[in-house]
């Protein structure tokens, strides 16, 4: 019975670390965070619970075996399953990316987590009838054993997933464990030893394939996600099409990091087949976050206007949170010669690193983070600022878009309070505002739900000067214990900046709220707001 | 009935984990590790508690149902305070892998004393324990899937907890009830559920001001 116990820890770390991987999968290919990581846990155990249900008392050996071959199967396929699905739902059937549609998908994939639940639930009553059978302990050391082996899958799947092991291999690692539970069980059961056998074999092929054919998988399939190649109908010229096409385009570098998932796209990479010209570009969580060509205008807008609007002329301390790509420090030891320190705070030291080794990003950052100014903390910003007792003349403020409820902590009341407890006397903070395609009309610019509650988090830390500015990238200023100003734009003229620059320089009217829309609208870390992000 | 109650239990047992991971996502970053991590040791505690039960007690036992469900309402109510005092105060001085650790504490004992709860119920009900293993897990599944689309969204971290507790507080009437014998300490169990029904549906009245103390706690 000793055996039969390890083999049930080993049956409980494939079972919930397949859980923990489908969540990461869901991430990974453009699902939201929170959401990949509440409902399928759902749906798992909801199938754990039918499982459960379904187990007849006899032939118990006969349909563990069964159940142990399927998992084996499922463990060694869902990565491939539902990517394949979704790169096909993406290039024959979806012409356009609407939110309905990723929400059916969504759910539609929920089948994969239910059917693990389902099988899951079935091994454990197998297990607790088994030890009934022989007499072995009591219900609640089965169910010991199977949480137990939840915890240990709660701790391996994060910690390979940080050693830079794709999930596709994680998965077949535990599609593996599952087959050495399979191998175990060809003692007991009761088939035929060529039924046995077949199937042994069947799925060490199946383990053997995915492990040779993973990685170039993984590499299409990134592929296939950035080309955005569409086909107008599903075919197997049409496949085939598609196949070649996504082969020929250039390779697409992902790098796992434990807070993000940062894709690098070269050059021209779909030139090849479309012949179009593309920019360098990194995405960040399948979200972009700067490319080659348009990354002047995002750094000058947000350092120029906050510089204009706070009608200074130099700053000698400058906070940095987030903006590990060494962009904004360009920017800022540019257009402030006297900066004497900019402190940056990132808490991904992964991106930092490619930042200064990665050659495109350090020809845009000017090798940046080399300069003796720059003295940089690999922390959480909450954290740094929370504990730090040093004061700034500015904060900028380069996190990612607030895509997630995860992320919009990093624009709530809490953290504005926190900032502004470290500004010297007139210093000013300015941030990225996530809002995308303006009404590019100066006398009509449309104030978005994004300014509302933004407007109304600043309000309720007190905050007198506020302003949003830029109709293609938009900011955010804020100056405590200060008046209302403008740009002066006789002062921006002298500034030498890039064309398109200057058609950001407009400010967006702030929102006209009462008390009861102001409070409604406060961001709070205690009870987050939504930001609409494309 | 227990059927019905293992349905809530589960639900609101699930709940309790999602609303202290999001939490301590807040205040410490990494959901995804956070979520494993909560998950995983969630689990484990569920199974160390069920083997508690199964090694000790083992028969139909309600004032242990009883004692569970009113620590567990206690243990959710004070858990974010804790969390909060533990990251405004100690951060400082602590490193923030321990401040981690002890955030953890619980979500032990939460998990702890969900794993009583499920023997507990299965011995206490009429019903086959597969159908109690299933209202179990379809009450998580609920759970999992109201908690990010109608729960979150809408409410602060202490609405939900108040509101969670005070379910949880409000099924102990029902049990005692469906008792035909009265209970040795039926009079304790009732003052309890006087005095924290009070305590949450105090809390949910003035969640605002709850709000502005912890972003105080918070802002320390």
């Amino acid at each position: 019975m000793i055996i039969h116990s390890v083999l049930l820890l080993i049956a409980s770390v494939c079972s919930m670390g397949y859980e923990l991987l489908i969540s990461k999968i869901f991430f990974e290919i453009g699902f939201d965070e929170t959401l990949s990581l509440t409902i399928p846990i759902g749906f798992y155990l909801l199938g754990m619970g039918i499982g459960t249900l379904r187990v007849k008392k006899d032939d118990l050996y006969k349909q563990l075996f069964k159940i142990e071959l399927v998992l084996v199967l499922l463990g060694a396929l869902i990565p491939f399953i539902f990517s394949i699905i979704h790169t096909s739902l993406q290039v024959f059937i979806l012409k356009s990316d609407t939110k309905a549609f990723l929400q059916i998908e969504f759910f539609i994939f929920q089948i994969i987590p239910l059917l693990v639940g389902y099988y899951s639930g079935k091994e454990l009553q197998c297990f607790f009838y088994i030890f009934e059978d022989k007499k072995f302990r009591g219900y609640g050391f089965t169910l010991t054993l199977s949480y137990i082996g939840s915890l240990a899958a709660g701790l391996l799947i994060p910690y390979l997933i940080s050693l830079q092991v794709q999930p596709i291999y994680c998965s077949l690692l535990l599609s593996i464990l599952n087959m050495y539970i399979l191998t175990i069980l060809y003692f007991e059961s009761g088939y035929t030893k060529l039924i046995k056998l077949l199937s042994i074999t069947f799925s060490s092929i199946i383990i053997c394939i995915c492990l040779v054919y993973g990685n170039p998988f993984e590499k299409f399939i990134i592929s296939a996600l950035y080309s955005e190649y569409k086909s107008p109908n599903l075919n197997l010229n049409s496949i085939k099409n598609f196949v070649l096409s996504t082969n020929s385009i250039r390779n697409i570098e992902r790098i796992r990091t434990p807070y993000q998932v940062i894709d690098i796209i070269p050059r021209d990479f779909i030139k090849s087949t479309t012949g179009f010209t593309s920019p360098f570009t990194i995405y960040l969580n399948l979200k972009p976050q700067f490319d080659s060509e348009s990354y002047h205008g995002y750094h000058q807008t947000m350092v120029v206007g906050s510089k204009n609007l706070a009608k200074i002329k130099n700053i000698k301390t400058a906070l940095v949170l987030g903006g590990g790509d060494g962009l904004l420090n360009s920017e800022l030891l540019k257009r402030f010669p006297n900066l004497e320190q900019i402190t940056q705070i990132e808490l991904d030291s992964k991106i930092v690193k490619l930042a200064t080794i990665h050659p495109e990003i350090t020809l845009l950052n000017n090798d940046s983070f080399k300069n003796s100014k720059i003295n940089l903390i690999i922390s959480d910003a909450l954290t740094y600022l929370r504990n730090t007792s040093e004061n700034f003349d500015a904060i900028y403020i380069d996190f990612p878009l607030p895509s997630t409820l995860d992320l919009s902590k990093l624009y709530t009341k809490e953290f504005y309070l926190l900032c502004m407890k470290h500004l010297n006397k007139n210093g000013f903070i300015t941030f990225d505002v996530p809002t995308l395609n303006q009404n590019l009309n100066p006398r009509n610019l449309s104030i978005t739900r994004n300014h509302k509650v933004l407007y109304a988090t600043l309000i309720s830390t007190g905050c007198s000067n506020i302003s949003f500015y830029g109709p293609l990238e938009s900011f955010g200023f804020c100056q405590p214990n200060s008046t209302q100003t403008n740009f002066d734009y006789n002062e921006l003229s002298k500034e030498n900046l890039h064309s398109s620059v200057y058609i950001n320089m407009l400010k967006i009217p702030n929102p006209k709220m009462d008390n009861a829309e102001l409070s409604k609208n406060i961001n709070s870390i205690f009870k987050l707001k939504r930001f609409d992000v494309l | 009935m227990y059927v019905i109650l293992t349905f809530i239990f589960a639900s609101l047992s699930l709940l309790y984990e999602f609303s202290l991971s999001q939490m301590l996502t807040s205040l410490t970053g990494s959901s995804y590790r956070n979520y494993s991590l909560i998950i995983g040791l969630y689990t484990a505690c569920l199974g160390f508690g069920s083997f508690y039960y199964d090694k000790y007690i083992q028969k139909k036992n309600i004032s242990i149902l009883l004692y569970t469900e009113i620590l567990l309402s206690i243990t959710a109510l004070l858990a974010p305070i804790y969390i909060l005092v533990l990251f405004s105060s100690y951060l400082s001085f602590m490193p923030s892998s321990i401040i981690l650790i002890l955030s953890l504490v619980p979500v032990v004992i939460i998990g702890l004393l969900s794993g009583i709860e499920l023997p507990a119920l299965i011995y206490a009900s009429n019903e086959s324990s597969h159908k109690i293993l299933f209202a179990d897990f379809f009450g998580m599944f609920v759970s999992s899937i109201i908690f990010y689309n109608l729960i979150l969204a809408y409410y602060s971290v202490f609405q939900i907890i108040f509101f969670l507790s005070l379910c949880n507080t409000l099924c102990c009437p029902i049990i005692i009830y469906n008792e035909k014998q009265p209970l040795k300490s039926q009079k304790i169990f009732i003052s309890l559920i006087v005095i924290i029904t009070t305590i949450t549906l105090t809390g949910l009245f003035f969640h605002e001001d709850y709000l502005t103390m912890a972003q105080g706690l918070f802002l320390k």
